[in-house]
């Protein structure tokens, strides 16, 4: 079974191509989203309550829009987060491997794969790019931010080009091609791939 | 002294003495003297001369509309001297001739038509006196008019706005624009109001509205035949605005799906921004949007384009993102 990596930077559209996927029947783990869960673990908030302070939380916990406001502005604070927050990812991404063994393939989606180095433990990566503004229009319109904060959190990320360099496939999703056919290519390229195997 | 004709003209035009000069002006004031005597002589005899009149209908049946174009012009054949003709026909004031449909026999000719014949000869007698003339009346043309009514025909009909509003920025309108009286009643023959379903305002324009409008505004009645009455012939607009703000929301595309097939769209959702009032703000829910995709077998670009099958009434939609989707079709 091959496993693969779909990142892109953000507002590149990767959630979309990882839907397609989907549909075409392909496990996809969502690290970014399975992350925040763990943000509800008490382990977790014990170590974020001892870095951050009680600004991070609120009534509910981990106030994960605050949380987000300050490690886009701090690197060391990102570094801290993601220090405690890949581990249990990838242990949780493993578990869930072993659960879907059946599969040719299958994809884990992440914001900073190659960022955080999780990039080599994929067989394949898929990169999606976008142009920077459209990226920017989507994630403003997405999470209701502000262009600065959407470029203050585009510097916390490789450019387009060096991931592109670092990966096996790239989906261009800056409206110059579809995306569906050049996803429906990498699919029928892995399938390929995964009975060479 | 003999003068050929010619020698005549050139030597009135140049006049040789004084004295040649006044046998000239002599003979043409006895010449206008002659002239003015032999008019007068004429007109002292008698003529035939046509005298016209305007006619003016009374008292036309209220029940009854009229249905044809009944003559309007009374022409008079007299014969009178020529003086009493010339101040009758170019120096009198033409009263019109009044006719009266009060007194008129009304003759059904079938369910809803009916007829009045006015003979013109019963006229003559009170025109001879009108006029005063000292000769007899010869003729009356036409002999007899014509006047065809049918029953009259009723119906309400809608009324339709016309208006060209422009509204300040921000501001829209609440709802739609309201009517008072909302339909209005047309009166005609029953081959005139037939096709009658609507009518339209008068095209009016109002700019920059910022606030409630009550306008009285016209029918437009030039589309109607002339014989259709309209009561109310005006109707009160209310344009009631209220501030808008914008907004957006995120709201799925529904799956087209039949027994054969599956149609799945990239992106599954689409951000609709809209123009909403700040009371029905909170009315809005991604569940009173019904979106699908227009799929045309002609499709070539990979895209089908977004539809909004339904949108709260309520909202001015100034944005669909993205206008077309990607899909995927899965065969059953």
């Amino acid at each position: 079974m091959i496993k693969v990596g779909l990142t892109g930077n953000i507002g590149s559209g990767k959630s979309t191509v990882a839907r397609v996927f989907e549909t075409l029947g392909v496990p996809v783990y969502h690290a970014d989203s399975e992350a925040k869960h763990f943000l509800g673990e008490s382990d977790v908030q014990d170590s974020l309550f001892l870095e951050f302070g009680q600004e991070i939380f609120n009534d509910s916990g981990v106030d994960k829009k605050k949380l987000a406001q300050l490690v886009f502005k701090d690197k060391n604070a990102l570094t801290f987060l993601n220090s405690l927050m890949h581990p249990l990812v990838r242990k949780d991404f493993e578990n869930w491997t072993i659960s879907h063994s059946g599969f040719p393939y299958l994809i884990q989606e992440a914001a900073i794969l190659f960022e955080s180095g999780l990039y080599k433990m994929f067989d394949k990566v898929i990169t999606v790019v976008s142009l920077q503004e459209l990226a920017v229009t989507r994630v403003m319109a997405r999470d209701g931010v502000s262009e600065k904060d959407v470029l203050l959190r585009m510097n916390n990320q490789w450019s387009s080009k060096k991931k592109e360099e670092l990966s096996d496939f790239v989906v261009y999703n800056d409206g110059s091609k579809l995306i569906i056919p050049q996803v429906l290519e990498i699919h029928r390229q892995l399938i390929e791939l995964n009975k060479l195997l | 002294m003999k003068f050929g004709l010619n020698e005549l003209i050139r030597s009135a035009k140049e006049p040789k003495d004084e004295h040649f000069r006044n046998r000239i002006y002599v003979f043409l004031v006895c010449l206008g003297i002659s002239v003015f005597l032999w008019f007068l002589i004429g007109l002292s005899k008698n003529y035939y001369g046509t005298i016209e009149y305007p006619i003016e209908y009374k008292n036309l049946p209220n029940d009854l509309v009229l249905t044809n174009s009944p003559d309007s012009i009374l022409s008079f054949r007299v014969t009178s001297g020529g003086f009493e003709l010339a101040i009758l026909k170019y120096l009198t004031r033409k009263r019109p001739v009044e006719i009266d449909l009060r007194n008129s026999k009304l003759r059904k000719i079938d369910d809803k038509r009916y007829e009045v014949l006015i003979n013109t000869s019963d006229l003559s007698d009170r025109m001879q006196n009108r006029l005063n003339l000292s000769e007899k009346m010869v003729s009356v043309s036409p002999a007899v008019i014509e006047i065809a009514f049918e029953s009259l025909a009723r119906k309400m009909v809608r009324v339709i706005p016309n208006l060209s509003l422009d509204y300040e920025k921000m501001y829209q309108l609440v709802d739609s624009i309201r009517f008072s009286p909302d339909s209005v009643e047309v009166a005609g023959s029953m081959d005139e109001i037939e096709g009658i379903t609507s009518i339209l305002t008068i095209n009016d324009k109002i700019s920059g509205i910022n606030k409630d409008v009550t306008v009285t505004v016209p029918l437009d009645k030039t589309a109607l035949h002339p014989g259709v009455n309209v009561f109310p012939e005006e109707v009160t607009v209310d344009i009631v605005v209220e501030k808008y703000t914008e907004a957006s929301i995120t709201v799925p595309i529904l799956a087209v799906e039949n027994d054969t097939m599956k149609i799945k769209t990239f992106p599954e959702n689409i951000e609709i921004t809209y123009l909403v009032s700040l009371t029905n703000f909170k009315r809005v829910d991604a569940e009173l949007f019904f979106i699908g995709v227009e799929f045309n077998d002609d499709n070539n670009s990979g895209k089908l384009k977004v539809k909004i099958n339904n949108a709260p009434p309520f909202i001015k939609i100034t944005k669909v993102d993205p206008e077309k989707v990607e899909y995927l079709v899965f065969k059953k």
